[in-house]
């Protein structure tokens, strides 16, 4: 009981953290605790991604992936900022509170916020861009996010209220992401994409190679340190973090274990990291071979997740057992121990065989291959199939699997069990269907955080447990290495998803 | 001696080392050749006649490393023991050759009129304009009519006996001490073969060359030639003035070689005979 | 241009339009779904079906090759999924980078290859030829990104003369530019030229043996005369045959260069767009790669023709 106390005092902190900062919030900062290391004014700094982006347009679905988050912040700063252990806390905004049915939501900005041509973001270009959104002939993503928007009600000039189709305690995480990046409707600039509000502004851009940002002159809140971010495109991991150490780029984003072990032995170089991607084994519940539901959980008994963190994260990261162990108040539950000689009473002659479905990253195949070793020890026989990364989403939401890793960053908020967990859920690829979990989610949906919602959140994954659809596994490090030179990174160990504002980092003060 | 010798062969022994194991080509060849006079080198294929010419010369075959002894003085020059820009400088000005195969002996990307007075331009002693006019009065010469238009074209635009009158011409372009014919009839037919060598011949009397020809043909040796040796595996088994080694061979070998000859006025055979049938020893 | 090109012409055109249909139907073959790419995980069924008839993904593979070609002709290759700028735009973009590696890496190529070729074959078997056949021999077995990296790890990251990656404008940084040209150069470069010189290196030897190279030795040529003016250029056909196919496949992007030192060429545009299932993009640039492997086989042809004049009259 210990754990829970603990948790909720964190929670009260937070609650009363949140009111606090909302009453006189500086825009450019994030509630988490800023470390204070003196921060020069001015220079630029090279950061390495790992993606290409072919387009800066904030609508896609590359500007709301966590490894590009530090330049769509800087352009696009979101209404709202991931805080400590899956909660949110104003960006852009002033405030945002909702009503006691979890269905109304009221959202106050500064005054005199600015896009970058110095024209007035008001509620009303809020309201406009959700609306751009959720228009198919945007083709975003966040279409689906603005769905559950049934009508938005201006008060005024800096004020409005959504109104939801149905209650969603979680409906801060919407407006941390693609749904919360205000851009104009009406104003682009000169490379033809919407401009934003943001600290920085495009200078230049080349698809698939580079972009360069710049102090934005118009910028309405506190000016950035930096004079301008060149953000580099480098798909290749190892290319990557040799230019890092050849002096190249500053500051890398990455999820390989061992280049965090590197570097922290590097005194030239400092690590930001969080647990930021969960891993789970999905079993597709369909396929008569997980039928039962001993199997299963001798399945669960032969994996020691330990074992895998140890293996595939390097002891960086932890292991879980719940959509929600990456949380302030992850709940504690019975989920089965790793257990070998259990495991083969059930497992061991009976002569199961199946196929592990994992992106062919070298990552999910490590990971998949340990798994694989696991179960075999235990007298299962495992084919990994590896699956493009492109074919890999499309294969699990046609459930074109046997049991597959999912890795993803959707439980860094309360909101990603209900997608994996509930009968309708859009992560739902287990087809797993119990009417008790839908009902306790459901009902956890509407409730904010507090000891109710946790104790839902608690028997639900106490029921995902005792009916493994998807063997929970570990939750791995993701984030930046930068030279240690850069100063004024937040820690951001805390957060579920790594986000930095660009605009409190910048070079050491000598 | 012979001190009128434009060329004097002695004791000359090639071996071939390849992969390790030797093997004699030419051995103990001796020889002289006086100004003015025409020699023919004949025998079968395979008697070491054209690793003769090559070690006197002293260009060995491509991959191929020669070791040659004996002493070879032509024109003066002591070939044995030249190197690099001297030899080079020797085989210009004192030798012409004209090889056995016209077409192949000519480069099929470079212009005739080029080739004809390369040797001029390898030594960088004229200019381009000298080259070219030079080029034009020489294929006059040899007999090309339009030389100017002829000059500018490619080796296979122009007939065989054409080729080989380039390849006279280009020989006889330093007016070179010693004229050296490979076979210069053997891929042409009888009648082109009689006005080649007669070209021959005409430019030898305008440049007052010597010639060394080389040929399995004992029948235009025969005809064309002051002197005859025949090789047999690498040696000399008969040398002398022609009309004497043609009536009165000395050597078996020589014998069936004038025998496997045919002739319209002889027996008719039913099977042309071969140097090796006929007592040999 | 005495080859006959107007079949010559035909045939291209003919190989340009089966390229295409290939692409079409193959790009119809590729698991994944593009809507899912674009709409990401949390969109339902329903939203990709729409996005789906929008981008005229339901239709069979045989009716976008049609809309496709037609709107070639008309300098239209379509729009990226992933930009939603045009595609011929997106290809042109990025044809400056990979030009300049791969031009510059040809020279290279035949700076180094050409005398090594040549020489060696003078003196087949002597030092020089075992060394570059050694060499040669050595960077045909290493495939090119090892070469890379390990260029990389020497120059870039231990001894720091060179950036490891990227790449900057002629037209923005002259000197910047070559700098981050060097390495993927050098990759390129070095392993080009190996192929290079076996293949005229051959054709050398078989030349030297020829009567026509005795006929100029006794005429009194030196080596380098020899070799330079009267070989080269009846050995050069075989090797001008390799640069074109060379030239013009590798205008269609290097990937594996370019993805190693971050080039923003064709190769990298190549991958990202299959890895995004972006259709009209690999479409885009298939028929451009194509077309430039076309356009260079047919230089290639008439630079042996002028080369060879045997072969104006079909002989060779």
């Amino acid at each position: 009981m210990n754990r829970r106390r603990a948790s909720c005092a964190l929670l009260a902190a937070t609650i009363v953290g949140m009111l606090t900062l909302s009453a006189c919030s500086s825009p450019t900062s994030s509630s988490s605790p800023t470390v204070a290391a003196a921060v020069s004014s001015g220079g630029t700094l090279t950061v390495a991604l790992d993606r290409e982006l072919a387009t800066l347009d904030a609508s896609t679905a590359v500007m709301g992936q966590q490894p590009v988050r530090l330049l769509a912040n800087a352009l696009y700063q979101p209404l709202m900022a991931p805080a400590e252990g899956g909660t949110f806390t104003p960006g852009l905004a002033k405030s945002l509170e909702s009503d006691e049915t979890a269905t109304h939501w009221t959202l106050t900005l500064p005054q005199k916020v600015t896009f970058s041509d110095g024209s007035p973001l008001t509620t009303a270009s809020v309201k406009a861009n959700v609306e751009h959104l959720a228009d198919p002939a945007t083709k975003s993503p966040a279409a689906a996010q603005a769905a559950q928007i049934s009508g938005m009600t201006i008060t005024d000039d800096t004020t409005m209220v959504f109104d939801l189709k149905a209650p969603n305690a979680d409906f801060a995480s919407q407006l941390a992401r693609t749904l919360g990046m205000v851009t104009s409707t009406t104003a682009k600039d000169q490379f033809g994409f919407p401009i934003g509000a943001g600290p920085y502004t495009i200078e230049s851009f080349t698809p698939g190679d580079s972009v360069t940002v710049v102090r934005n002159k118009n910028y309405w809140g506190e000016a950035p340190d930096l004079d301008s971010i060149t953000f580099r495109m480098m798909p290749d991991a190892d290319s990557r973090f040799q230019s890092l150490k050849s002096g190249d780029v500053d500051l890398i984003w990455t999820e390989v274990a061992s280049q965090f072990e590197q570097a922290r032995s590097d005194s030239a170089l400092a690590v930001h990291v969080a647990p930021a991607a969960v891993s789970a084994l999905q079993l597709n519940l369909s396929n008569e071979k997980f039928a039962d539901v001993k199997v299963r959980t001798a399945l669960a008994q032969a994996i020691d997740r330990d074992a895998v963190n140890a293996v595939v994260n390097l002891g960086e990261g932890t292991t879980v057992d719940s959509p929600y162990s990456l949380l302030a108040d992850a709940p504690s539950i019975d989920y089965p121990k790793y257990d070998v000689d259990a495991a083969k009473k059930v497992l061991e002659g009976a002569g199961l065989s199946f196929s592990i479905s994992a992106d062919n990253s070298p990552d999910s195949i490590q990971r998949a291959t340990v798994i694989k070793d696991m179960l075999t020890a235990v007298g299962v026989d495992v084919e990994i199939v590896p699956v493009d990364g492109a074919s890999f989403g499309t294969a699990l939401a046609a459930k074109d699997f046997e049991a597959a890793v999912l890795v993803t960053s959707i439980f860094s908020d309360p909101s990603g069990g209900a997608l994996v967990a509930t009968s309708t859920g859009q992560y739902n690829f287990t087809g797993y269907s119990n009417g008790n979990v839908d009902q306790l989610l459901g009902s956890a949906k509407a409730l904010t955080n507090g000891p109710d919602r946790t104790k839902l959140l608690t028997d639900a994954s106490q029921k995902l447990a005792t009916d493994l659809p998807m063997l929970w596994l570990t939750a791995g490090n993701a984030g930046f290495i930068g030279s240690a030179k850069v100063a004024g990174f937040p820690d951001v160990s805390k957060l579920t998803l790594v986000s930095v504002q660009p605009g409190e980092i910048g070079w050491a003060a000598e | 001696m012979n001190t009128n010798a434009i060329l004097e062969v002695r004791d000359l022994t090639t071996t071939v080392l390849r992969h390790g194991t030797e093997r004699t080509v030419v051995e103990g060849v001796t020889f002289s050749l006086t100004r003015g006079r025409s020699l023919g080198i004949v025998g079968e294929s395979g008697a070491g006649k054209s690793m003769l010419i090559r070690s006197i010369l002293g260009v060995h075959p491509p991959g191929v490393t020669l070791r040659v002894t004996g002493s070879v003085t032509l024109d003066g020059h002591d070939m044995l023991a030249l190197r690099g820009r001297e030899r080079r400088r020797a085989l210009a000005t004192s030798v012409g050759m004209i090889h056995q195969d016209p077409l192949r002996s000519l480069n099929p990307t470079i212009r005739v009129g080029d080739q004809l007075t390369e040797t001029l331009a390898f030594a960088g002693t004229a200019t381009r304009r000298e080259r070219s006019r030079r080029g034009i009065e020489l294929m006059r010469s040899v007999g090309f009519r339009s030389a100017e238009s002829e000059s500018r074209r490619y080796p296979h635009e122009l007939s065989g006996g054409q080729r080989q009158r380039i390849g006279i011409g280009a020989a006889a372009l330093t007016e070179p001490a010693l004229l050296i014919g490979d076979e210069p009839t053997t891929a042409l037919d009888v009648t082109v073969q009689k006005r080649v060598l007669d070209l021959l011949h005409d430019t030898r009397l305008r440049t007052g060359s010597s010639m060394l020809l080389v040929t399995h043909d004992l029948g235009v040796a025969a005809e064309r030639c002051d002197e005859i040796i025949v090789m047999r595996n690498g040696r000399i088994v008969e040398a002398g003035h022609t009309s004497e080694v043609i009536e009165a061979p000395q050597h078996p070998y020589t014998r069936s070689l004038l025998d496997s000859i045919p002739r319209l006025d002889g027996p008719r055979l039913r099977r042309l005979r071969t140097p090796q049938e006929g007592a040999l020893s | 241009m005495r080859i006959a090109w107007l079949p010559r012409a035909g045939r291209s055109l003919l190989v340009l339009i089966v390229v295409s249909a290939l692409t079409c139907q193959l790009a119809a073959l590729l698991p994944g779904d593009p809507a899912f790419v674009i709409l990401g995980d949390e969109s339902t069924e329903a939203q990709r079906e729409a996005l789906r008839h929008t981008l005229g993904l339901d239709q069979n593979a045989f009716v976008r090759f049609v809309n496709f070609m037609g709107g070639v002709v008309t300098g239209d290759w379509g729009t990226s999924f992933a930009s939603g700028r045009p595609v011929l735009v997106e290809i042109l973009s990025r044809v400056p980078a990979t030009a300049e590696l791969v031009i510059l890496s040809q020279v290279v190529a035949l700076a180094v290859a050409v005398p090594l070729a040549l020489h060696s074959a003078r003196n087949v078997g002597g030092k020089l030829d075992r060394l570059v056949s050694t060499g040669t021999f050595l960077l045909l077995a290493v495939p090119s990104f090892v070469v890379g990296i390990i260029t990389i790890q020497f120059f870039a990251v231990q001894l720091g003369w060179l950036p490891a990656s990227g790449y900057t404008a002629f037209v923005d940084d002259p000197l910047e530019n070559i700098s981050h040209m060097v390495l993927p150069v050098l990759t390129l470069g070095l392993a080009e030229g190996a192929v290079y010189v076996r293949a005229l290196r051959g054709s050398a030897i078989e030349a030297l043996r020829s009567p026509y190279a005795y006929a100029s030795i006794v005429r009194g040529a030196s080596d380098p005369q020899l070799l330079w003016w009267r070989i080269l250029r009846p050995s050069s056909s075989t090797l001008l045959a390799l640069i074109g196919v060379s030239l013009g496949v590798a205008l269609g992007g290097t990937l594996l260069v370019e993805s190693l030192f971050a080039i923003p060429g064709l190769g990298r545009l190549t991958v990202s767009s299959l890895g995004v299932r972006d259709l009209p993009m690999i479409q885009g640039v298939v028929l451009f790669a194509a077309t430039t492997v076309v356009i260079f086989g047919i230089l290639a042809d008439i630079a042996v023709s002028r080369i060879d004049p045997r072969s104006k009259h079909g002989l060779v």
